[in-house]
């Protein structure tokens, strides 16, 4: 009898905890407001938590202005946090826990989704100290391709702490040992890029690739949503309707690449730059002006091109723009919203000094009018290739799209499936993943 | 003459039965907590806490999470069963339970063969044989992210394993992972590599707790080593038999980490688990709510599986007597 009243107790204590922890339920945060602590009452700080992901440069810049802040604006106080890795997931984990920051750096590939979903609110220019946001834009160039990747509805969603578009980095050495120079011989168009890829490329006795000419970036698949979708807008067609012939010569491409011309492909791939770091590929198109310092600190001669166009290009998009955005979290109380803002611009409106000790472009109009600008090399090239290029198309299945575009390209490269069928099976399911209804 | 009273005893009759008194201490020492069984009970409690804050609760909040159409950033709507409806139509989720069950069949039948062949081989005296065994241990200690980048690295086109095994098929470079049927086949190796060892120190377990009594009567009785291994060795090795057919199992369904990190689930979703489309649906696509319902029927297969395999090997309980 004993044993039974027991079991019963141990099972009702089991059921009453889970009970209680069911009760609390799915773990959401109120709609409206309390990521931050509630409204600071009069003589009390506001507390403006800020995260951003991890790049020691700038991590040293930001300490420097947060401090500066704190200075200027003693009634807010800053908690900054560096997230060492995998930021996306746990920015995604805390705001779906309601603990976000209240203030946060993220790449456009979320915006869309932050943007539907109601997670972030509009860029407040008051309190940037401006009288309306045409008047910040204002101060960007080009504001309609820089800043396109944070405006829906004509209202700016975020301040960009870093704006970047790839360019063609080529390493002279290797590009003089196959009799070309870098700088006359480089590539123009997609269709040079073949025959230039190709002497530059190295092969052993047994036909084994030792050096590489060229090579797409065959990493995450929404760096291949920034190059291959380009190449598709570039003809004057969309990476969200494939079945297309600017679409199917895109991917052609891309398969004769691997499979018929055999210059390159995922399996040779490691990262964005290593293999241009470590010499064993003369051209490299997936780094931003970012990547400057570790090329120099590998002691690499090199000079940097525009990506190429094709040679029937309608329009002169490069490869696509892309930016980390300050926003600002929308269940956060609004002095906390307004003061988040504040520190956004604190940050944001030093961009000579970024450029010159990070790489990261701010692309303000004080910024590539200085001197310090123009003097660092090359960077008119990615400037120039910003103001005519465009950022991916803004949704709010931004990875679920890009994922479907690299299944398309493996299905025809590895499997050998016909790029029309190939196409045709993404656009399907692109069509069922824009037609999903988007929660607001 | 009249009836007498069933009861002898008047006062009983004739007075109303007082409650009897118990003090609040007895009654404390009488309840629930202060019984013998409450020691045990403290003694559990820890881990009880921790395995209901830890699994049951993540389970129960999954399950509802299952019926909702929850995206992470914004509160989830009641959905009721339409996740599950749209499962059944889902190609990727097809695909994931066809990948995940090849994973598990590459991954558990050669798991068990060749760790019990290898157990049988550590089980005899020989020289060296210590030795050998730590280094045969060795992949067990390490962690599944340092396996899965040093594979990584070892099964690069001109790597190491081309360079061993290219010469033999008059290959310059193997594509390893970029490769829609070998890519399966070399991911399901490195977790046979790293798994087999684990398990050979589980069959070494059951082996030596084999009475050497019956060896010596079936070596009496004229058994052959074939049939020694058949009517002897296997049918005492039931218990471990069947901690390892049911441990693997689970750990192949809910395969993820050598996914992750070495292929991304390409190429061409080949390589994309259930587990890793529920990381891919939850983490990256804001579709929580279709993630914790892939999670809700990969949950109950495993334990359909799982009580399968149980009641299978039950069927004829091993005894020594």
């Amino acid at each position: 009898m004993h044993l039974r009243k027991s079991k019963f107790a141990l099972l009702f204590a089991l059921f009453m905890v889970t009970a209680l922890l069911v009760a609390c339920g799915v773990p959401v945060a109120p709609a409206g407001g309390g990521a931050a602590a509630p409204a600071a009452a009069s003589g009390q700080k506001i507390k403006v938590s800020y995260w951003a992901h991890n790049f020691e440069p700038r991590v040293a810049l930001d300490k420097k202005y947060i401090e500066q802040f704190m200075k200027d604006n003693p009634n807010i106080e800053v908690d900054y946090q560096v997230i060492p890795a995998d930021f996306d997931a746990k920015l995604r984990t805390a705001l779906a826990a309601g603990n976000g920051p209240d203030l946060f750096a993220q790449w456009n590939g979320d915006t869309g989704t932050f943007y539907a979903q109601g997670t972030i609110v509009p860029v407040s220019a008051e309190a940037l100290g401006m009288g309306s946001q045409d008047e910040l834009m204002k101060l960007y160039v080009a504001p309609e391709n820089t800043l396109q990747g944070a405006i829906f509805d004509g209202k700016l969603y975020g301040i960009p702490n870093e704006v970047s578009i790839y360019a063609c980095y080529a390493n002279k050495k290797l590009f003089t040992e196959a009799g070309l120079d870098a700088e006359k011989d480089f590539p123009k168009t997609w269709e040079q890029m073949r025959d230039v890829a190709e002497k530059l490329t190295k092969r052993d006795a047994a036909g084994k690739l030792t050096q590489q000419g060229f090579d797409f970036d065959w990493g995450a698949s929404v760096w291949m949503y920034l190059e291959w979708g380009a190449m598709v807008r570039q003809l004057g067609g969309s990476e969200l309707k494939l079945d297309t012939p600017e679409a199917e010569k895109v991917m052609q491409y891309w398969v004769d690449w691997v499979n018929k011309d055999k210059l390159g492909g995922a399996a040779y791939w490691t990262g964005q730059t290593e293999e241009f770091i470590a010499g064993k590929v003369a051209i490299k198109c997936g780094i931003g002006s970012w990547g400057k310092p570790d090329v120099e600190k590998a002691g690499i001669d090199y000079t940097v091109q525009p990506v190429p166009i094709w040679e029937n290009a309608k329009n002169k998009n490069h490869f696509d723009i892309y930016a980390y955005f300050h926003m600002v979290n929308a269940r956060s109380a609004p002095e906390v919203q307004e003061a988040a803002w504040k520190l956004a611009w604190a940050l944001d409106s030093h961009p000579i000094d970024y450029m010159v000790n990070t790489g990261d472009m701010q692309p303000q109009k004080v910024l590539v009018e200085s001197k310090e600008f123009k003097d660092i090399p090359y960077m008119n090239v990615f400037l120039d290739e910003m103001s005519v290029s465009m950022y991916s198309p803004r949704s709010a299945h931004f990875t679920e799209i890009a994922d479907v575009l690299a299944r398309a390209r493996d299905r025809s490269i590895v499997e050998g499936v016909a790029i029309p069928e190939s196409l045709k099976t993404a656009q399907e399911e692109i069509d069922k993943i824009m037609a999903e209804p988007v929660k607001k | 003459m009249a009836e007498k009273p069933l009861s002898t005893n008047s006062t009983m009759t004739h007075q109303p039965a007082r409650p009897r008194q118990v003090s609040f201490g007895t009654m404390i020492r009488r309840s629930l907590f202060f019984r013998r069984s409450i020691y045990g009970f403290l003694f559990v409690a820890p881990a009880m806490l921790f395995f209901l804050i830890f699994s049951i609760y993540p389970m129960v909040n999954g399950l509802l999470l299952s019926v909702t159409d929850y995206t992470l950033l914004k509160a989830p709507n009641f959905v009721g069963m339409q996740n599950y409806i749209d499962l059944l139509t889902n190609k990727e989720f097809q695909n994931g339970l066809i990948v995940t069950a090849l994973f598990v069949l590459g991954t558990t039948i050669p798991k068990w063969i060749v760790s019990l062949g290898l157990a049988m081989l550590f089980v005899r005296e020989f020289w060296g044989r210590e030795a050998f065994k730590v280094l045969y241990f060795t992949p067990t200690l390490l962690s599944g992210v340092v396996v899965s980048l040093v594979w990584k690295l070892l099964l690069n086109p001109g790597g190491v394993m081309t360079a061993l095994v290219g010469p033999l098929v008059h290959l310059p470079e193997i594509f390893w992972l970029s490769h829609a049927k070998l890519t399966p086949l070399a991911l399901i190796a490195v977790d046979d590599w790293a798994g087999i060892p684990f398990f050979m120190i589980v069959w070494i377990a059951g082996l030596v707790g084999i009475p050497r009594e019956f060896y010596e009567a079936a070596l009496i009785d004229g058994a052959g080593r074939a049939q020694i291994f058949w009517n002897v060795t296997l049918p005492l090795l039931r218990p471990t038999t069947m901690f390892v057919i049911v441990t693997t199992t689970i750990a192949s369904l809910q395969a993820f980490s050598l996914q992750f990190i070495m292929t991304k689930g390409g190429p061409s979703n080949v390589t994309t688990t259930v587990a890793l489309l529920v990381y891919k649906y939850g983490f990256e696509y804001f579709k929580m709510g279709m993630a914790a319902t892939m999670s809700v029927i990969m949950f109950l297969f495993i334990i359909v599986i799982t009580i399968a395999q149980i009641r299978g090997m039950r069927s004829d309980e091993t005894s020594y007597t």
